[in-house]
């Protein structure tokens, strides 16, 4: 079997001995329950800790023991224990270390809370009402606030993107207008590993496990928190049991920290699955209400987006400076349109806090842009690629917010995808049985590219191997085997001799950690510039080893080829004269022309019109990849995004009702299996401008934002009922169907297009 | 269990005892008792997959077994299997039904890293157990049986489709 193309640790991974941050146990650790708030908002007026100390609690600890700062990402508004008052139905309010994680369960329940149940905003619209029951009584005195005592009522952040023309003058006369309101309810990473952290904070060193996936932002984090950064922080690498958005705050570290140094001894807390859902940092909710304005010729004049965001009960999960979810200014990017506008704003209400998931904010506005879009195309009686086509964006053209992208491939993915559903046989009406009507739906999706700044090392070894030293982990993007091969390709160097390993946070400089897709386009820079100074200095030490067999004479360093013996031999005497030293390699991409990639997505569906059970039979993603370092995993890159797509498109629903997540464990929040995937097709729009020497594109973010409105536009076209909120629901559809549209798949939009301030239509109950 | 100090059991072919199986579940005795990190604790309502072992030759999710039911039986973990890859032996007691040959686990292992049927890992070890148990039934398995055995084991990252083209890999090598 040939293992030269396989992942990096793969074999670990299959036999068990990949270790993940829960795999560690210190000597004498102390492990925590953690009592939460039953109630959205509570007054909480004692905590009796003496039955669970009676019963075997080795501590039971409240915030105002502890008496220590907020932290976060950026609003540093998040405590460590709740001091007084609970702000969400999850909040850590009480913790409880006992020897086993059985008793402190156990023990937890002996703890006694008194609260007083408070009036809660719950959602975010009545949140922002003024006179609605404030979370924070001054959330603009938080470090990191971007708010003042003037902005609105229980308001997180706002923005406001425009550009070109005054939208609502542009609506006013334009041919046509549209408008409809769409939702998109929270929804949980998903990821299987639930967060755990293990510290032993001694005077000298704080030592940390932790399912984080920017160790060296965590340090600065801590540090901020702690206020000082005299201790030295020790972020221990271990694997990342998937992330998507959701492991990049300091969540329980800081607690543990607190814990560890009041016991003296370490501490470990696990979360359940259960608190996974309810307590940690799911995405955004959102309303996004659309306006779109069409001329005589079919071309969009003015797009205005206002979308309103359910940010939770605190802001410190957001790591934007601004505060905000940095896709929704790409709505309706792919398409050129003169006067454009979008406004956002992020609520603070009695729920959990939100946090990102994979490509944050883009599902939200993507969702309702182009379904409207698919609106408007039968509304006008137009076929919807067409209909996208005429109003695609170009190279060479400007950006709706004036960007100047380096290129802009939505034509030739949407032709991509195009070209593969034409290639694709649905099944007949015979074959599907007549109580079926199949439909086929498309929509587009680009992302900036958020590059950043990236620092690897290569090491050789004493034993004549080299290590890559990379600061980041490996969540399962693939960015560890992104970098074991740019460097075999770079120098040439058989794998057996190569290994991948994560330096603690410390070793390398400041990493912005696993996210928005960046990896591989910052630290592939990075190692060629490493490989690039690990030549230079091999000029020597090959003209001695080279010379011994005559080749590589004239001293030429670019393209030498050594014998993995001659390698092992090279790599030995570089290690020998220079014990230690570490080639550095850097990358800075953040001042580079700003780089944009395109996914078109196409779902073909067949929907019952009886029940309105829905099937989605293929699922076609044309991705914009530029150059592929690593094919299996591009591709597992691109079928996993489309897969989490199609969860949150037809089943994935953290609903929030009255304050509370409904979804107490997994198998109430829904997660798609093997069984409910569909066939899946992708096509790898190739070439074009990419980044850096390996002319690479991001693509971990691209291929799951577009599935939800394909799939919303395919049921629509299948029996015309357009359902306007995630999940896409068999009781949705049926109720839409039954609100007097007939079925077929040439029947008219089951709403008017042209309904200013109508509702959302096609939710059931 | 009256008169008894503990639960005997094997793990691994080896015999243990778990001296306080009250309150306890095989997913954490696995962990916390014997070291056996490379069964993973997920959603912990038998869900997810990712605590999946052999038990008496059967996939299980170890984080619905109480300790209190393990008398006299017999798990294989993911480190036990790695090990009989390896080995020319088997897991064929008495008492555990289905044997396993380590030519199979060896298949299951090679076909998982050659079709990359892997990302963050941690689904990984549940998902190759599913796929070693009922190896020996895929000769010219058809995807919707091999959809239907492997639906137990949730894998958030790949979409499923490497996974299933390693699957197929097995199959159509015949190596159950």
């Amino acid at each position: 079997m040939d293992e030269d193309t396989a992942r990096v640790g793969a074999r670990d991974s299959v036999t068990g001995r990949k270790t993940f941050a829960g795999d560690f146990l210190l000597p004498g650790t102390g492990h925590v329950a953690l009592i939460r708030s039953p109630y959205p908002h509570a007054r909480v007026k004692s905590i009796d800790g003496s039955e669970a100390i009676a019963a075997g609690a080795l501590a039971v600890v409240t915030g105002d023991d502890l008496a220590l700062p907020t932290y976060g990402r950026r609003v540093r508004d998040v405590p460590v224990l709740a001091r007084g008052v609970a702000r969400f139905a999850g909040e850590r309010v009480a913790a409880v270390v006992a020897e086993s994680k059985e008793l402190a369960r156990e023990v937890a329940a002996l703890v006694r809370v008194e609260y007083e149940p408070l009036e809660a905003a719950t959602v975010a619209s009545d949140a922002l009402v003024p006179g609605s029951p404030l979370v924070h009584e001054a959330p603009w005195a938080y470090p990191g606030a971007v708010i003042t005592a003037e902005d609105g009522h229980n308001l997180q952040s706002s923005a406001i993107w425009r550009n070109g023309p005054d939208v609502e003058s542009v609506l006013a006369s334009s041919t046509r207008t549209f408008q409809a309101s769409y939702q998109v309810p929270s929804r949980h990473q998903g990821y299987l590993e639930a967060h755990v952290c293990l510290v032993s904070a001694e005077p000298e060193a704080i030592d940390v496990w932790a399912s984080n996936k920017s160790p060296s932002i965590l340090r600065e984090q801590l540090v901020a928190w702690l206020e000082s950064d005299t201790v030295p922080i020790r972020i221990h690498p271990v694997a990342v049991g998937g992330d998507f958005g959701g492991k990049g705050s300091p969540m329980d570290v800081p607690l543990c920290i607190a814990l560890s140094r009041r016991l003296g001894q370490p501490v470990r807390i696990e979360a359940s699955y259960g608190e996974e859902l309810t307590a940690t940092n799911p995405s955004h909710s959102a309303t996004t209400c659309v306006r779109l304005g069409v001329d005589d010729d079919n071309r969009l004049t003015a797009l205005d987006v206002d979308i309103v965001l359910d940010g939770g009960a605190y802001a410190g999960f957001k790591p934007n400076p601004q505060v905000q979810l940095f896709n929704l200014r790409l709505a309706g990017a792919t398409y050129r349109i003169p006067a454009l506008q979008i406004r956002s704003r992020i609520a603070y209400s009695h729920t959990v806090p939100r946090g990102h998931v994979r490509a944050p904010g883009a599902q939200q506005v993507t969702f309702a842009v182009e379904s409207l879009l698919d609106e408007v195309a039968r509304e006008l009686e137009l076929d919807p690629f067409e209909f996208r086509r005429i109003n695609l964006l170009h190279t060479g053209q400007p950006g709706n917010l004036g960007e100047q992208w380096l290129e802009m491939r939505a034509d030739e993915t949407l032709t991509a995808a195009q070209g593969a559903l034409s290639e694709v046989n649905p099944p007949s009406r015979r074959e599907a049985g007549e109580e079926w009507a199949a439909g086929a739906g498309v929509a587009m999706f680009c992302q900036q590219v958020h590059s950043g700044a990236a620092e690897v090392a290569l090491e050789p070894t004493t034993e004549g191997r080299l290590t890559i030293w990379v600061p980041f982990p490996d969540q399962g993007g693939g960015q560890q085997t992104v970098a074991e091969r740019v460097v075999r390709t770079e120098l040439g160097i058989p794998r057996e001799l190569v290994t991948v390993r994560q330096a603690e946070q410390s070793e390398l400089k400041r990493d912005f950690g696993v996210g928005a897709s960046r990896v591989t386009v910052d630290a592939s820079e990075a190692l060629i510039v490493a490989c690039r100074e690990l030549r230079t200095e091999l000029g020597e030490t090959h003209t001695q080893i080279g010379s011994r067999d005559g080749r590589g004479s004239s001293g030429a360093t670019d393209r030498v080829e050594f014998s993995a013996r001659e390698w092992s031999e090279v790599l030995s005497a570089l290690a020998l004269r220079n014990p230690g030293h570490w080639f550095l390699g850097r990358a800075d991409h953040r001042d580079k022309q700003p780089l944009i990639s395109v996914c078109t997505q196409v779902a073909t569906v067949l929907v019952d019109r009886e029940t309105g059970e829905v099937i989605v039979n293929e699922l076609i993603t044309a991705a914009d990849v530029a150059e592929v370092i690593n094919e299996a995993g591009h591709l597992g890159q691109i079928e996993g995004a489309a897969v989490m797509g199609l969860g949150q498109a037809m089943m994935e629903d953290l609903a929030i009702v009255d304050g509370l997540v409904a979804a107490s464990q997994l198998g109430k929040y829904l997660l798609p299996s093997v069984r409910d995937t569909p066939k899946q097709v992708v096509v790898m729009v190739r070439g074009g401008k990419g980044l850096g020497e390996r002319n690479v594109k991001p693509i971990g973010e691209l291929a799951g934002v577009a599935v939800a409105p394909a799939i919303g536009n395919a049921i629509a076209d299948a029996v015309g009922a357009r359902i306007r909120s995630l999940p896409l629901t068999s009781e949705k559809v049926y109720f839409a169907m039954q609100r007097g549209v007939s079925g077929g798949s040439n029947a008219p939009p089951a709403v008017e297009g042209q309904v200013p301030g109508s509702e959302a239509g096609g939710d059931g109950p | 269990m009256t008169g008894r100090p503990g639960t005997a059991l094997t793990v691994n072919g080896e015999d243990v005892q778990c001296a306080r199986p009250e309150g306890q579940f095989l997913t954490e005795f696995l962990r916390f008792e014997l070291g056996l990190t490379g069964t993973k604790l997920g959603c912990a309502v038998g869900v997810c997959g990712i605590c999946t072992v052999l038990l008496d030759g059967q996939p299980m999710s170890s984080c619905l077994v109480p300790m209190i039911t393990m008398e006299c039986r017999h798990v294989w973990t993911i480190e036990g299997l790695a090990a009989l890859a390896g080995s020319d032996r088997s897991t064929g007691e008495e008492a555990c039904r289905g044997l396993i040959a380590s030519q199979r686990i060896s298949a299951v292992f090679d076909a998982f890293i050659s079709c990359d049927a892997i990302q963050c890992g941690i689904c990984t070890p549940g998902q190759v157990i599913s796929a070693i148990a009922f190896a020996g039934e895929l000769t010219d398995a058809d995807d919707a049986s091999i959809r239907y055995r492997m639906g137990g084991s949730l894998c958030r990252c790949t979409g499923y489709g490497s996974i299933l083209r390693a699957i197929r890999q097995i199959s159509e090598n015949g190596s159950g």
